[in-house]
């Protein structure tokens, strides 16, 4: 079960360089898989597509003039995804959809993470009564299945009209517990270890303790569960908009599925392209986070 | 024993109120006119408007509300509908259905997701094993939505085997393709799940006696692998079953379902408040306990966990 983590070293050879730690040696992992190179590639394009849409798309969504017309046009060349029932180009709905469900994802994640890190690394580190508190929080809004809580909260945001908040609020608010939960038993390891009793020794504070020693070291588990959970929050909000909940007045992946499953018996082109597009960059999220997470759990070798 | 599982009863008591308390304070402080968010956005009427104001005693301090809301949930009064149908005889007709939806959705879960698991794990690598990898990690990252739009529309639009929705008269038959919908997700992390136990329990010193005492592959995979790889699965499915039976929301909306799920899906877009906190309330009630049969559930499967 133990081996020791560095192997490169053995029989006494001086090494050069220094000796490769954890970190380095995921990366030694990482950069020879095959699934995290295609993770990470589908990862980066869909950013430049939410953050540069008029590159990838000659027709602005957004102002785009969608003629009756062409309402349900097959996939044709340069329509290549065909048009949706408004007569709208589904490729550039597609590409311009890009952008709300990146950005649910990224705030979403980055508001669930802050919480997550706080209560996890309070929580994990002074231990008995904050801790078995903290512990009641987490068990309170993980009682509530992030979809049915995300509804409520979407829902009782939702007469005012701003955009994508409700919907960031509901998923960071909710999606907490996991991440802290994480963090928590990554804190209590990194606790124990010699290098926090000799920074105690040394005369280090509790809060240099926690934010100097402590949080570098026990980040990166949470950090690869947050991954995984950006994907999660990325189909949450395509289901909450399929729903009827999700961001008002911005074009979203979920709505277009909503929409093109009431024509589904016209034609199914509409409902296809955003729905592959959405799979894909959730897989792609989950993929990158189980590559991590295997590179950096030497277990699972 | 005893003592643990009176303290999770009370961690489950507080946790049923800390959860009901944040549905219940988000539908009716969070928005600036709790009654017009009951009613969403149809024009209320004064007669109604004092109808909602004494069932929901807006009168009173918020807490005394709260109060009251849940003295008449624990009681078994659920109030009433924005139509004024009572949610006890809604929910009571909706139940059965939810129940057989969840179950035959069960039984696929643990059937294919075990049987496929297993087979995967003892060809570890091969062709089987490889493409049950690809399909459930596919199956994981499609969101429920897209798979139920897309299935209806292959499986029931263009080639038609099954009927595109809910049709009463068909019996259990009705159930069949959204409760392979409302699976494919259990179905997929069962599989996984089994895959990678059953794989490292073949490993495992216990079976390499087994099998120099000359025991045949039958008997040791069939009962030595077996018995230990399904403990953390039936954990596992143990909280799904919850999830399937009152949580298929987007499944039972999308086929049209009158079920718990189907219910709730329609009091969202007919915004109809009392019905969404009510069903809500209720799921996490489901959920809450599902979980705290699983817990005590797990130390009798495993002798090796003991909760003092």
């Amino acid at each position: 079960m133990s081996e020791p983590l560095q192997a490169p070293n053995v029989g006494g050879v001086a090494a050069t360089d220094r000796p490769r730690s954890l970190t380095d040696d995921a990366w030694y992992d990482l950069r020879r898989n095959v699934v995290f190179w295609i993770a990470g590639s589908i990862v980066v394009l869909i950013v430049l597509i939410a953050a540069f849409p008029h590159l990838f798309s000659p027709i602005d969504a957004r102002t785009a003039n969608c003629s009756l017309a062409d309402s349900m046009r097959p996939p044709a060349a340069g329509h290549w995804f065909g048009f949706d029932k408004q007569g709208c180009d589904v490729y550039a709905r597609v590409i311009y959809g890009a952008r709300s469900s990146a950005l649910v994802g990224v705030f979403s994640t980055v508001l669930a993470g802050v919480l997550a890190l706080g209560v996890g690394l309070i929580g994990g580190f002074y231990g008995g009564w904050i801790d078995a508190l903290l512990a009641r929080g987490v068990d309170i809004v993980l009682g509530l299945p992030l979809l049915l809580g995300a509804i409520v909260f979407a829902k009782a945001l939702a007469s005012q009209d701003t955009g994508i908040w409700p919907v960031v609020l509901a998923l960071g608010l909710l999606g907490w517990p996991t991440p802290a939960r994480v963090m928590r038993s990554s804190v209590i390891a990194a606790r124990q270890q010699d290098y926090v009793q000799a920074a105690r020794i040394l005369g280090a504070g509790n809060g240099r303790i926690m934010l100097r020693h402590i949080l570098p070291n026990a980040i990166a588990p949470m950090i690869v569960v947050l991954t995984i959970l950006l994907g999660t929050f990325i189909a949450v909000e395509a289901t909450l908009s399929f729903l009827g909940v999700g961001p008002r007045n911005v074009i979203s992946w979920g709505t277009d599925i909503a929409e093109a499953q009431r024509w589904i018996r016209e034609a199914a082109h509409p409902l296809l392209f955003p729905s592959g597009f959405l799979t894909l960059t959730v897989l792609a999220f989950i993929m990158l986070g189980d590559a991590v997470r295997e590179a950096f759990d030497p277990r699972l070798r | 024993m005893s003592r643990y599982i009176v303290r999770r009863l009370l961690q489950m008591v507080l946790t049923f109120f800390g959860t009901t308390f944040i549905v219940y304070a988000l539908m009716f402080q969070v928005a600036d006119d709790p009654l017009q968010a009951l009613a969403g956005e149809r024009p209320i009427s004064a007669s109604q408007r004092a109808q909602l104001t004494d069932q929901y005693h807006l009168d009173e301090p918020f807490l005394v509300q709260y109060g009251y809301y849940m003295r008449g949930f624990l009681t078994g009064d659920l109030g009433r509908t924005i139509a004024g149908r009572p949610i006890a005889d809604v929910l009571l007709e909706a139940w059965p259905r939810s129940l057989q939806l969840g179950l035959l959705a069960g039984a696929f879960a643990v059937v294919f997701g075990v049987g496929g698991g297993v087979i995967a794990g003892l060809r570890r690598g091969g062709w089987f094993d490889r493409g049950v990898l690809a399909l459930t990690l596919l199956v994981i990252g499609t969101p429920i939505f897209v798979l139920g739009t897309v299935f209806q529309t292959v499986f029931a639009g263009q080639l038609g085997w099954f009927r595109p929705s809910y049709a009463p008269e068909l019996g259990l038959a009705t159930y069949l393709l959204p409760a392979i919908v409302l699976a494919s997700l259990s179905l997929a992390t069962t599989m996984r799940l089994t895959r990678t136990s059953v794989a490292e329990n073949l490993r495992a010193d216990y079976v390499r006696t087994a099998v120099s005492k000359g025991l045949t592959r039958r008997r040791v995979v069939g009962v030595h692998v077996l018995r230990n790889s399904l403990i953390p699965v039936i954990t596992f499915l143990g909280t799904e079953i919850g999830y399937l039976i009152g949580g298929a929301i987007v499944t039972e909306g999308i086929f049209n379902i009158p079920g718990v799920g189907g219910r709730l899906f329609q009091a969202i877009r007919l915004e109809d408040g009392p019905l969404v906190v009510t069903i809500v309330s209720l799921l996490v009630l489901i959920f809450l306990v599902a979980s705290l049969i699983v817990d005590v559930l797990y130390a009798g499967l495993d002798p090796r966990i003991r909760y003092e």
